[in-house]
């Protein structure tokens, strides 16, 4: 059952992955998802191609990003197709990067949420010492970790002269990616993606999106927020309107009968009250015939005494064990017991006998 | 730039004013009015039951009245506390008289809590000295003619051993509680 259960969710698992790997595309000559297939299907998130672009490095001395990005605003507002992305601060400066797109991509834009520089994720799927040669067809380039690449040509021909041209150190490792086999790597590096370039990388047609729909979403919200506030109002007003015109048409008699159900509860209290208090009275008399009991056992006492239904007798007798099982074979009797030792006194047994009487009560009193 | 930003926080101001002044004595008054209907909807479902249950309340105003008519002979209609003191010692004073016995002590140990539930009452404890069927008759008259009277305790100590029915003298000691109705109570 719970093997059947974990190849279900699996399978899900799998589905899920699948579907969004399907909309993770490369936007190369063609446009492949990361699954290898080609096609124009809307995407998540597209990886621009670096034959796409122009970059280029500006460094500002700038140390709030904000204020930052508010200048880069400026640069380039009225320019289509720039994506940029702000640098992390080093001595008080900070690099923006800015990617140029070619005017096909103004007019013709890829389907997708986000847009990525292909060089970006490259560069932050790489070590340290490393360098990637990633080609297709007629185009390559190289890329570092630092950030820095550069199309093979003029000078740049080989991947340690790249190194040298970009101070990366000359021993390390030289990944040749041809084709779709640079896709596991821009995976890697998709997830090391800082949250702020995400949001630099928000594509223009979502931005359009987002900025025609805030306001009438917003619109709808605080709407829909009044509109239910009214409906509330609405609803408890009648409600309350209904409640008192249901009370008036009930009348005056409910005031008398109120008041006589407040009545029958006071009575009721009384009541039970005085049966309890009647009920609980122990009779005391009974504790005479207790005496009588031990006067034809030969005894007598000189204390008799009875205290919350228990009764105490404090005599003589020729046998005290005679007295005691006299009083315990009565059927009103419970517990009877020598309350302290026996001592001989003379021919006489002194005892101390404690009683309880069982199954009276005054409706059974004798004259 | 600047202009953006005041129309945001002009925005801002504007929301948090209505928040203030709008929405939030909205929901107050709102959640007034859903006490008030709380209210209502009780007494409603109060006054409906007493309406459909008109006849069976009558009946049992009548019964509990005729029922606790007997009971209420028992325990007798006082102002408060002295008034009960009162009354049961003179009670008990004259049940004593006529049985011949002396009361040696009367002095009052408790009173019920003035705030306390269920009936009031007041505990004394009374020491009686005499001969002993006196005694005896004494606590059955005691008993039987102060139902209010409920003994805690009652402890007899006789001068000699007492062997049989005869003569002999003997002292009572006596703790009971005498309960009573108070005037006025519901």
């Amino acid at each position: 059952m719970i093997s059947l259960l974990r190849e279900r969710l699996e399978s899900v698992w799998r589905r899920i992955q699948r579907e969004l790997r399907l909309r993770l595309v490369w936007q190369i000559g063609e446009r492949v998802s990361f699954t290898g297939e080609v096609g124009e299907k809307y995407a998540l998130l597209a990886i621009i191609g670096r034959e796409h672009y122009r970059e280029r490095r500006t460094r500002y001395p700038v140390t709030s990003r904000a204020d930052l990005a508010r200048i880069v605003n400026l640069e380039t507002r009225g320019k289509l197709g720039i994506l940029t992305r702000i640098g992390p601060l080093v001595d008080n400066t900070r690099v923006v990067q800015f990617f140029e797109l070619p005017e096909s991509f103004v007019t013709n834009p890829p389907r997708a949420l986000f847009w990525i520089p292909e060089s970006v994720v490259a560069a932050l799927a790489l070590e340290a010492t490393e360098v990637a040669t990633i080609s297709r067809e007629d185009f390559c380039y190289y890329v570092a970790q630092s950030g820095a690449n550069q199309l093979r040509g003029g000078a740049i021909v080989s991947p340690s002269l790249f190194r040298m041209a970009a101070g990366v150190p000359l021993e390390g490792v030289d990944r040749d990616l041809v084709g779709v086999d640079a896709l596991s790597l821009l995976e890697r590096g998709l997830w090391r993606l800082r949250p702020e370039d995400w949001w630099s990388f928000v594509g223009p047609e979502a931005r359009s999106i987002v900025s025609e729909l805030w306001r009438p979403v917003s619109a709808v919200v605080v709407a829909s927020i009044f509109l239910y506030l009214l409906a509330v109002s609405a609803y408890l007003s009648g409600a309350l309107a209904v409640r008192e015109w249901q009370l008036e048409r009930l009348g005056p008699a409910v005031t008398p009968l109120l008041e006589a159900q407040r009545q029958v509860d006071a009575l009721a209290t009384e009541r039970a009250e005085m049966k309890k208090i009647l009920d609980a009275r122990a009779p005391v008399w009974p504790m005479w015939e207790i005496a009588t009991q031990v006067w034809l056992g030969g005894g007598s006492f000189t204390r008799l005494s009875f205290k919350e239904g228990e009764v105490i007798i404090d005599g003589r007798a020729p046998s005290a064990v005679k007295v005691l099982e006299g009083l315990a074979a009565r059927k009103d009797v419970s517990s009877a017991r020598f309350d302290s030792a026996v001592r001989q006194a003379g021919d006489q047994q002194q005892f101390v006998i404690r009683l309880r009487l069982d199954g009276r009560s005054h409706s059974g009193r004798g004259s | 730039m600047d202009a953006d930003r005041k129309r945001t926080l002009i925005g801002l101001l504007l929301a948090l004013v209505a928040l203030r002044f709008g929405v939030l004595p909205w929901l107050e008054m709102q959640a007034d009015v859903r006490e008030r209907l709380e209210v209502l909807t009780n007494r409603l479902d109060r006054s409906a039951g007493v309406v459909m249950n008109r006849n069976a309340i009558t009946q049992a105003v009548s019964r509990l009245e005729l029922a606790n008519k007997a009971d209420r002979s028992s325990f007798a209609l006082l102002e408060g506390h002295e008034g009960s003191r009162l009354a049961a010692q003179q009670r008990v004073t004259d049940i004593a008289a006529k049985q011949s016995v002396v009361i040696e002590g009367f002095e009052w140990v408790l009173d019920s809590p003035a705030d306390g539930k269920g009936m009031p009452f007041v505990r004394g404890r009374i020491f009686f000295k005499g001969d002993m069927r006196r005694m005896a008759f004494l606590l059955g008259d005691l008993e039987t003619q102060m139902p209010n009277m409920t003994v805690r305790e009652a402890s007899h100590t006789f001068e000699n051993p007492v062997y049989g029915s005869g003569e002999y003298r003997a002292s009572l000691m006596l703790v009971a509680d005498f309960h009573f109705r108070r005037k006025g109570a519901p």
